[in-house]
């Protein structure tokens, strides 16, 4: 209490999506400054026409709303508006949670599937949740990480043009937060029949090489020989875990039909279960099961800066209304 | 004199008197800790708490000729926890400290230890949500994806667990000459949330708590049993709302074996209570604080030691 206001700044390179900024404390106001590139051309209206330059919030604002500047749509001059969304948000994040449903009308046959929801307002890199479709039903309960192509439309992850039909209906919830420890356990959308078994799964992992994993494969799944077993991770990409398992012999895993799973079932799963199998004491520190959970403030994706813009930031508490 | 001219606007003389009941805020069970085996890391020992796991070695059947056969390698695995530093704190004005300090701070203690024991069974709640793998009910007849709950899919996840090689953490109760009761079955724990008792209640086999053989070796917060679990109930245990296939709730019902996993504290520190005096506060001493923190870390030991039963309700 020798002190009255903290303040902390920093910058980033926005890549386009939604940003979260770690901080000691929990913000009581936060702005922003949106350069573009090294020349300025976010704050340049002929480069950047209508893009956010500048945005605060401050404490009795609602969460994701913010007070910005921005270049009037193809003249050099600012315009100040208010965001009701995609906004600021001060955030104290110690659980998962989900976004409202939104109701859209299917998901298609295709690679990658199309998910059609009418003014999703999802970012690409979001998580969701899928539920309530009418028809493939074998998505129910996955969550996949989205690639925003449209304002009424995202792709997942997941080839479903050997589907039986289309889905007509879908709903779809965004998982806010998905990963508040790691390694944390992951939907799985395939596995490869090879002397090194290659899992991909259904959104970005945060498994180690030297990590050790365990496969839940239900019966629905063919490969059922290799639920259950652990093994160690040899190889990663963001969505791929290369294991030391040798399953060419092992029945091929593949998506059951909507009808085989229409009075219930257990999604593929991938989960940690220690950090490495060797022998050797390991220095693979990063594996720790760990608390990512945070406070500080979330960018949405009207503030957050356009891909590759960069970003300037500078959050305070206020002691004094603490 | 003054003449009253409209008594029904006159308001009634009000005393204030203040009851020494202290009315309860509503806490909920916190039940997660209890399943935890417990672990301390050593004050000086770094931040990283490192539990290691020998695997067994092939069994030797084969009787031995005149060369000796060759040596197996003793395989370790290892599984590490990384700590973490939790606390809040609250601030009391000297004006009101000076005028009754005592039972103000016992209060202001009573509710920081309140929302300690609630972090901690939180804080193990969503790791333990991140981290394991779960089962998906799918033996009812709601017709949603988790189906409620079942006898054959209690029967389903006791036996994976016992496949598993899970140790249970209840003996069995034996049956006894009492009307209405019956026996219970060696079991495994699970943290089931409050909301599912009017489904068990529809479930044949279930068994309430009171109906025990041995009614007294049932634990505070448990509910009853169900094939081989024994399921303590908490208004804070894990669900997710709307998230089944037809929008229902879903109860993520964990369930466990013996030291599957591992609750951490930091050695010699425990939950630290910190009081803060007026005159440490500034310039004229005008507040005083009463904080409390703790260390704590998490492990999953056994993956497949502990499952998530996910479940919807009946109706």
């Amino acid at each position: 209490m020798s002190n009255y206001t903290d303040s902390y700044e920093g910058f980033y390179t926005a890549t386009g999506a939604a940003t979260n900024i770690v901080l000691p404390f929990l913000p009581s106001s936060v702005e922003v400054f949106i350069q573009g590139s090294g020349a300025g051309d976010n704050w340049n209206s002929v480069a950047n026409p209508g893009v956010v330059k500048r945005a605060w919030w401050f404490n009795g604002m609602a969460a994701g709303t913010a007070l910005a500047v921005q270049n009037t749509n193809g003249a050099a001059t600012d315009q100040s508006v208010f965001l009701a969304t995609g906004g600021i948000s001060a955030v104290e994040v110690g659980e998962t949670t989900l976004g409202p449903p939104l109701t859209g009308s299917g998901i298609s046959m295709a690679n990658p599937a199309v998910v059609t929801i009418t003014n999703h307002g999802l970012s690409t890199g979001d998580s969701v949740l899928l539920e309530g479709t009418t028809g493939m039903l074998q998505v129910v309960g996955f969550v996949f990480q989205i690639t925003r192509t449209g304002a009424n439309t995202f792709t997942i992850p997941l080839n479903t043009s050997g589907f039986a039909a289309a889905a007509t209906a879908v709903v779809a919830r965004k998982v806010i937060y998905p990963d508040l420890y790691k390694p944390s356990a992951k939907f799985v959308s395939a596995i490869t029949s090879a002397t090194s078994a290659v899992v991909t799964t259904t959104s970005a992992h945060n498994f180690l090489v030297g990590e050790r994993v365990r496969l839940i494969v239900p019966d629905f799944f063919g490969m059922s020989q290799i639920d259950g077993v652990a093994g160690e991770v040899t190889a990663i990409t963001t969505t791929t875990v290369t294991l030391d398992i040798n399953s060419s012999a092992f029945t091929a895993f593949a998506f059951p039909t909507s009808g085989a799973v229409a009075s219930g079932y257990t999604q593929p799963q991938i989960i940690p279960d220690s950090i490495t199998g060797s022998s050797l004491w390991p220095q693979a520190i990063g594996a720790a099961y760990t608390s990512t959970a945070f406070r500080g403030f979330s960018l949405g994706s009207a503030v957050a800066g356009p891909s590759g813009a960069l970003v300037l930031w500078k959050a305070y508490k206020d002691l004094l209304n603490a | 004199m003054a003449i009253i001219t409209s008594p029904n606007t006159t308001a009634a003389a009000v005393l204030h008197s203040l009851s020494p009941i202290l009315l309860e805020p509503p806490t909920p069970d916190f039940n997660y800790h209890m399943g935890a085996a417990h672990d301390a890391l050593p004050a000086g020992d770094g931040n990283i708490r490192r539990f290691v796991k020998r695997e067994n070695l092939l069994p030797t059947t084969v009787p031995l000729g005149l060369t000796e056969p060759n040596p197996q390698v003793q395989r370790d695995v290892f599984i590490d926890a990384e700590m973490k530093m939790y606390g809040t704190s609250i601030i009391f004005n000297t004006q009101v400290i000076i005028h009754n300090q005592q039972p103000m701070l016992a209060m202001g203690m009573e509710s920081l230890g309140v929302c300690m024991r609630q972090s901690e069974d939180l804080i193990l709640r969503q790791f333990l949500l991140s981290t394991t793998g779960f089962y998906n009910c799918q033996n009812g007849s709601n017709g949603d994806i988790p189906t409620e709950i079942t006898y054959v899919d209690a029967s389903v996840v006791s036996t994976i667990l016992r496949t598993a090689n899970a140790q249970r953490i209840f003996a069995g109760i034996p049956g006894e000459l009492r009307i209405g009761t019956n026996p219970v079955r060696e079991s495994y724990l699970m943290f089931a949330n409050t909301l599912l008792q009017s489904s068990l209640d529809t479930i044949p086999e279930w068994k309430d708590a009171l109906n025990y053989s041995e009614a007294r070796q049932a634990g505070y917060a448990e509910m009853g049993s169900l094939a081989n679990l024994r399921l303590y109930g908490s208004s804070q245990a894990a669900m997710i709302n709307g998230s089944s296939a037809n929008g229902r709730d879903v109860f993520v019902n964990l369930t466990t074996g013996r030291n599957a996993f591992f609750q951490i504290s930091q050695d010699g520190w425990g939950m630290k209570i910190q009081y803060l005096p007026p005159e440490f506060s500034g310039p004229i001493g005008l507040n005083c604080s009463l904080g409390l923190s703790f260390f704590q870390a998490q492990a999953v030991a056994q993956s497949n030691w502990l499952i998530k039963v996910n479940c919807t309700s009946k109706y």
